[in-house]
């Protein structure tokens, strides 16, 4: 890696977290130089060490999510693959959709998709500014041909928290779909004590893993009116060219990405020994930190909830009379800071707060953050609003 | 003479296969992955297999929602159906 990499203060979480815990690293590579075979489809020691850490990455992952028979949580590449697998292995002619104004693009474009092609009819619920939306209305735009209701756990822009529990108790039996991209790894999550259907996450953010992983819990009341969006090799009932029914294999066609999932695995085990409690404290403090030094820059819009209880550790600001891109690359190359400019694939998102379509800038901390790194974008950032008052 | 007959736990998911071998060493029970035999299926995954004295508790200690399909003993070219 190229040293300036190495030192550079990375505050683009809400896309990708870096660093990763050492054991992250450790994990991957022990994975790729001792046991990388092929899980599930053999029983030579090799393979069988394989599929171990498969099934170990898949129990931390139900420890961490609240979920008792691991089973129903498939593994998969990112948030954006279970996303799909439901919207469109669920959904079908006829059927409504209600969902909100801060879903990503990995729910939009699917839905999209299934408003052209699939005969689906969507509801679209506005948030307000800070990114807010009810149960009330959600439960308001809910028909009698409503079969599925998606939420984002919490804003990919201003981190915004969404009420899912409340949510999920005003549509009574029709499924919940939670998009916790930005919250798995950092909010307390429990699907099965908050009655959550169906919750997609990916591995590369507050997880802490690597890149091309993530899962997906689906609740056996709804697992079997998903259709497999893809068939193949399970490892197990092989002599059938049907697609086993049963969870979760049903789900899981094809060689999954084991040295990947080694990865998470160790990164859902340092989430749990050091607690998602703890790195919400360790967030918060941050946030409180960042949010007092941000509202002390004249001509320094963030856009958020003021409460940081409120909403994840993720932030989006814009300084009068600068766009997000000269802020960020000047952020980049002159004090060597990683944030993310632009919509953040949330264009509706950013209609709700009134940000489009210029979009913004945007501060995503994480459970490895420092004080420090907080406290550089903030003189950072009062700099460069500075010269841009004065100038 | 020693019994040569071996106990085979036979599983649809590998996903059960995992856990049950994590249930029954965590209850100190000796039990093994092993290629499934050829007698049992043409399947190329894996099962359990258990000393063919512990089969009755290994039976038990599985949840009753696991994939098992069934605890055969194997004798030779034969296999029979001892639990399912």
């Amino acid at each position: 890696m190229p040293d300036n990499q190495r030192s550079a203060i990375y505050l683009d979480n809400a896309a990708t977290s870096w660093p990763k815990p050492d054991c992250v690293a450790s994990a991957v590579r022990n994975h790729v130089l001792n046991y990388s075979a092929n899980p599930g489809r053999a029983a030579h020691r090799m393979a069988a060490n394989a599929s171990r850490v498969v099934f170990d990455t898949r129990e931390a992952l139900g420890r961490l999510l609240g979920v008792s028979d691991s089973r129903n949580i498939i593994l998969n590449a990112n948030a954006t693959m279970g996303l799909n697998l439901v919207i469109h292995g669920l959904l079908k002619p006829g059927d409504h959709v209600v969902t909100t104004s801060m879903e990503h693009n990995s729910v939009m474009r699917p839905l999209r998709w299934q408003t052209e092609h699939g005969g689906v009819s969507v509801t679209m619920v506005k948030s307000d500014r800070l990114g807010r939306t009810t149960p009330e209305q959600v439960k308001a735009a809910v028909t009698d041909r409503t079969k599925l209701v998606i939420v984002n756990n919490a804003s990919n822009v201003i981190g915004t928290i969404a009420p899912i529990a409340g949510i999920k108790s005003a549509i009574g039996e029709i499924p919940l779909l939670v998009d916790a991209a930005q919250t798995a790894g950092v909010l307390s999550i429990n699907v099965e004590e908050d009655a959550i259907d169906m919750l997609a996450c990916t591995g590369h953010k507050g997880l802490l893993g690597p890149q091309g992983t993530g899962c997906i819990y689906i609740s056996p009341s709804v697992s079997e009116r998903i259709k497999p969006l893809m068939q193949g090799g399970t490892g197990s009932n092989s002599e059938s060219d049907e697609i086993p029914s049963g969870m979760p294999d049903r789900f899981e066609s094809g060689t999954l990405n084991g040295t990947g999932i080694a990865g998470l695995g160790a990164a859902v085990s340092y989430i749990l020994d050091r607690g998602v409690d703890a790195i919400r404290e360790h967030e918060l403090a941050l946030a409180d930190r960042l949010l007092a030094g941000l509202g002390g820059i004249p001509g320094l819009t963030e856009y958020g909830p003021e409460d940081p209880r409120e909403r994840t550790g993720t932030f989006s600001v814009n300084i009068e009379g600068l766009t997000p891109s000269e802020i960020g690359f000047e952020l980049d190359r002159k004090y060597n800071i990683a944030v993310r400019i632009g919509l953040h694939c949330a264009p509706e998102a950013h209609r709700s707060i009134g940000t489009f379509p210029q979009g913004t800038v945007r501060i995503g901390l994480s459970a490895l953050t420092s004080m420090d790194e907080v406290d550089a974008v903030v003189i950072a950032l009062g700099e460069i609003a500075g010269r841009k008052t004065s100038g | 003479m020693a019994d040569k007959s071996r106990c085979i736990m036979l599983f649809d998911s590998v996903h059960d296969v995992m856990r049950t071998e994590k249930l029954l060493k965590d209850r100190g029970m000796w039990c093994d992955l092993v290629p499934t035999p050829r007698q049992l299926s043409s399947e190329c995954g894996m099962s359990v297999e258990v000393h063919c004295r512990d089969a009755k508790s290994a039976r038990e200690f599985v949840s009753a929602d696991s994939s098992l399909t069934g605890v055969y003993r194997i004798d030779g070219e034969q296999a029979e159906v001892i639990l399912s």
